[in-house]
């Protein structure tokens, strides 16, 4: 064995550009493969992180049968706010709850009118949940008063700035059409991007008032424990509810946030694809070197036979060198993937200047840092030695069955 | 003097023209022949029950045109339609970017076919509340249309010179639990003809939407209408509609399958 190896080793060394342009192949197949995944794994925590702390919260409450026509954002169904609150209370491993009502309205300047959500927030409450207090350039509306705050984009295509007035054109509970007047309090710069593009939020009780609501929201958002499971909480949330007789429907922002989640698993047949063409150029690299080497070498594996080598141990002896060039290829993609996303993660990609604008459908703007996921290095070590040393089986059956008085006439 | 009566204001002409080119309702009254009225003798429900009684037609087509303004943008549309009562509506767009797109009132039913698609659409659920044909006007408004005066409790809050015609000025308001697009109305009804010559549309907040304006009044076969009402929104700047009647023919015999869903997608 200990010789075969060494005669691997040499034939490999022999062919030393053939050699180096296959392992490279695949080193640059699995370094791509190590950075996208890098850049995925960093991209759905951001999201995940932003989703969490801009829209959807850990958990959340909304009247019975709203999520169904959650699209079309009802203000038919409603809950009363102080009574879930009251009953959050006694509810285990809650950090901080806050009411919001979500409307359908259109932002009027006087001269432009574009469709958009309106937001009610409690102004006291909302930044124990969320986290858009950090993005706003200006004042933080209060309670009771007419003014709001609006996306950075909406802003910038609205030309409107704090101190600005608009109106905010929306339909009562009972389909009256409302028309609420308020000043731009301060803009919105977060990682969200329909946040920053579609969102003007007003003080709840505002809201509530000029939709003929009587303070009524359309959910109650909370924030978890660190540590808690969002299930747990959500279950004992629903129980609780339940107690108090308040019909209500509890998620967690997995629930929430499935159609983001159905993005994020679609992109696991796209890491499928990826992996598949590693695999095509590995094997395509591999056995094309194996049949190269092989024909160059007839006689000499003709001359290796005729000395008492067993086909087997040919069969083996190519394939050790299939798995050398692997074990390189391996090495070295594995070594440029983590020096591409040591990168990656300190330093990030900014999409917020590439793709300004952009709708990807996806909860992340400005810069996206890549995340580590050691696991999938591993695998990805794993698969190019694995695939080159059965990719070379083959081929090397094949050189090995040769005659060798015709392999030692051919030569 | 408060009236809170099932009044019909929306009827006829009026109705369609709602219905179809998401014009302010209470501006298109036909409206006949109006004897001559010392305004301090009628109270608002007499005004209304006049105005409606005036507006009233058994059936109506009508050739129209519309112009929609949004600041230095103007669009026409033509179209053709065809009334009976208040309960059956038909209207067809003749001009190109529009030809073939039909809408279809039977009762509480609204339908819409589109020539491209060869799509028909029941108008229905959220869908009520979209605009129509690119106006802000929704199909809910077109249909809450007929029954405005059971909606509403009129005021008069005077009478006054408007456009040089005295007005009886009525201040409509939203009866208690009736779901409404506009809870306060303003009305200034010709004194002599009883044609809704303006009409102002406020928010519940109390702002002043819309604003329908009578510029032109015609008679036909001894009925007075508005041939011309300008829409102004008031929320948007250079923004205006206007509905001018070309032609109409007034209680012609429409066959019953004008308004029928296979005429619809014809």
């Amino acid at each position: 064995m200990g010789y075969l190896l060494k005669l691997a080793a040499r034939n490999l060394w022999r062919q030393k550009r053939r050699t180096a342009l296959t392992f490279l192949a695949i080193a640059v197949g699995l370094a791509a493969l190590i950075e996208v995944d890098c850049i995925m794994a960093g991209v759905d925590r951001d999201a995940i992180d932003n989703l969490i702390n801009l829209e959807t919260g850990d958990v959340r409450i909304h009247a019975q049968g709203y999520s169904a026509e959650r699209e079309s954002l009802p203000i038919d169904r409603t809950l009363d706010p102080d009574a879930v609150l009251t009953v959050l209370k006694d509810v285990e491993k809650i950090r901080a709850a806050t009411p919001r009502l979500m409307f359908g309205a259109r932002l009027n300047t006087g001269w432009e009118e574009i469709p958009v959500m309106g937001v009610g927030i409690d102004p006291e409450r909302d930044g124990q949940v969320f986290t858009l207090a950090e993005y706003v350039d200006g004042r933080w509306p209060a309670r009771g008063a007419a003014e709001a705050l609006l996306g950075y984009d909406l802003a910038r295509v609205l030309e409107l700035a704090p101190g600005d007035t608009f109106t905010l054109v929306t339909r009562t509970r009972d389909g009256a059409f409302q028309a609420i007047d308020l000043t731009v309090a301060g803009l919105i710069r977060s990682p969200h991007p329909q946040v920053n593009s579609g969102q003007v939020y007003l003080p709840l009780d505002v809201a509530s008032q000029a939709l003929a609501l009587g303070g009524a929201a359309t959910e109650v958002v909370l924030k978890t424990q660190d540590g808690a499971r969002v299930e747990d909480v959500s279950r004992n949330v629903r129980a609780a509810l339940e107690d108090a007789g308040i019909s209500g429907e509890v998620l967690t922002w997995r629930d929430a946030a499935s159609d983001f989640l159905a993005i994020s698993q679609s992109k696991q047949g796209f890491s499928a694809l990826l992996i598949f063409m590693i695999l095509v150029i590995a094997v395509v690299g591999v056995v094309n070197t194996i049949l190269l080497g092989a024909m160059e070498r007839v006689r000499e594996i003709g001359m290796m036979k005729a000395m008492g080598m067993t086909t087997r141990e040919i069969v083996l002896l190519f394939m050790l060198e299939a798995t050398g060039i692997g074990v390189l290829g391996s090495v070295t993609g594995c070594l440029i993937g983590i020096a591409g996303n040591a990168y990656l993660v300190s330093h990030g990609i900014d999409i917020l200047e590439s793709y300004k604008g952009l709708d990807i459908g996806y909860p992340i703007a400005g810069v996206i840092r890549g995340a580590w996921n050691w696991p999938m290095i591993a695998e990805a070590f794993l698969l190019g030695i694995v695939v080159s040393w059965v990719a070379s089986y083959i081929p090397a059956r094949r050189v090995a069955a040769q005659d060798p008085i015709a392999s030692l006439r051919q030569g | 003097m408060m009236v809170g009566t099932g009044i019909r204001t929306k009827i006829g002409l009026r109705m369609a023209m709602a219905l179809l080119v998401a014009l302010a309702i209470g501006s298109t009254e036909l409206s006949g022949a109006g004897a001559a009225v010392e305004a301090a003798d009628l109270t608002a429900e007499e005004i209304v029950a006049r105005m409606d009684a005036n507006a009233y037609m058994a059936s109506a087509h009508l050739v129209a045109k519309l112009v929609i303004r949004a600041g230095s943008r103007e669009i026409t549309k033509q179209m053709e339609g065809w009334v009976v009562g208040n309960q059956k509506a038909m209207v067809t767009f003749l001009n190109p970017g529009d030809r073939g797109t039909k809408y279809l009132k039977l009762g509480d039913e609204l339908w819409m076919f589109f020539p491209d698609a060869e799509d028909l659409v029941k108008i229905s659920g959220h869908m009520l509340k979209q605009g129509m044909m690119g106006s802000d006007f929704s199909y809910q408004d077109a249909l809450e249309s007929e029954k405005m005066g059971e909606l509403y409790e009129f005021k008069l809050a005077g009478v006054e010179t408007y456009d040089g015609a005295r007005c009886y000025v009525l201040e409509a308001t939203a009866l208690p639990g009736k779901q409404v697009s506009y809870p306060k109305r303003k009305i200034w009804v010709d004194c002599e003809k009883f044609v809704a010559r303006r009409e102002e549309l406020y928010a519940a907040s109390g702002k002043l939407l819309k604003v329908s304006r009578v510029e032109e009044v015609k008679e036909k076969g001894g009925r007075t209408y508005a041939s011309r009402v300008v829409m102004e929104d008031k929320l948007k700047r250079g923004s205006s509609t206007t509905l001018i009647i070309e032609q109409v023919e007034f209680d012609v015999k429409i066959p019953d399958d004008v308004f029928s869903l296979r005429n619809l997608m014809r």
